[in-house]
């Protein structure tokens, strides 16, 4: 994927997220049965803002909606995980 | 209460259970999450025969109906909901039974995956809201996502 794509997916899951947005990382991946994938990785603060069902799967939903406009079909795996369970990072 | 609605409550208490929560615990709330979405498919196809349990004819139509979703198809075809004309609340279904179905994979078949508790947890919420608002759109529209995504068409 592109770095363009890698700013613009970073940017969507910040305006989502908001104060409670710590990181993202996104990489590429292929399914057993040749599917292909966006695994998103994305590190938030719960002590700053928990996360509502709405507000990730609308993520999803943003992710997914970019990629399909560019004519790729990479589907989006989000996982949101709190910072103080992701090694490296200050809780 | 039906099978799908079930699985999203057995996930929900295997996240509630206990401060020493497995990673058994995890991989199976993630599993149950994906069946739950994949059983509330088979309830929606099979809710056109009724609910003559006792009659042997609709019985066996029941359960060759039930066990017509594919794995596979469903994530292909989930995938194509989004550009389609369905309802947006079955749209996000459609993300959601994608998304963990590829994340059960992991969970069922491999051990060197690492699942975090917060992930786990946030995924056992979005299944429920999926789940929960699957059930509340009408059944005529619900029927025919279920059908688009399990039956295969003559040219499939």
């Amino acid at each position: 994927m592109t770095d363009d794509l890698k700013r613009h997916f970073e940017e969507q899951v910040q305006a989502a997220l908001g104060a409670a947005f710590v990181s993202v990382e996104v990489s590429a991946h292929d399914e057993e049965d040749g599917l292909p994938y966006y695994e998103v990785r994305v590190v938030y603060d719960a002590e700053l803002g928990e996360l509502s069902a709405d507000t990730m799967l609308a993520v999803t939903e943003k992710l997914w909606a970019t990629e399909t406009q560019r004519g790729g079909d990479f589907f989006p795996v989000t996982y949101f995980t709190d910072v103080s369970e992701v090694e490296g990072h200050a809780a | 209460m039906p099978l799908s609605s079930d699985l999203v409550k057995t996930a929900e208490e295997r996240c509630e259970l206990k401060p020493s929560i497995t990673e058994a615990d995890l991989r199976r709330a993630t599993s149950d999450c994906y069946y739950a979405m994949f059983h509330a498919i088979c309830e929606t196809l099979v809710s056109v025969l009724g609910s003559d349990a006792g009659n042997d004819a609709i019985r066996e139509a029941y359960d060759v109906l039930y066990r017509q979703p594919d794995h596979a198809y469903l994530d292909k075809r989930c995938r194509e909901v989004s550009r389609l004309d369905f309802d947006p609340r079955l749209k996000a279904f459609a993300r959601q039974i994608s998304e963990m179905q590829n994340k059960r994979h992991q969970a069922d078949y491999y051990p060197l995956a690492k699942f975090s508790r917060t992930n786990v947890f946030n995924d056992v919420a979005k299944t429920s809201a999926t789940v929960r608002s699957f059930h509340d759109t009408a059944q005529a529209e619900r029927v025919r996502f279920a059908f688009f995504v399990s039956l295969r068409g003559r040219k499939d």
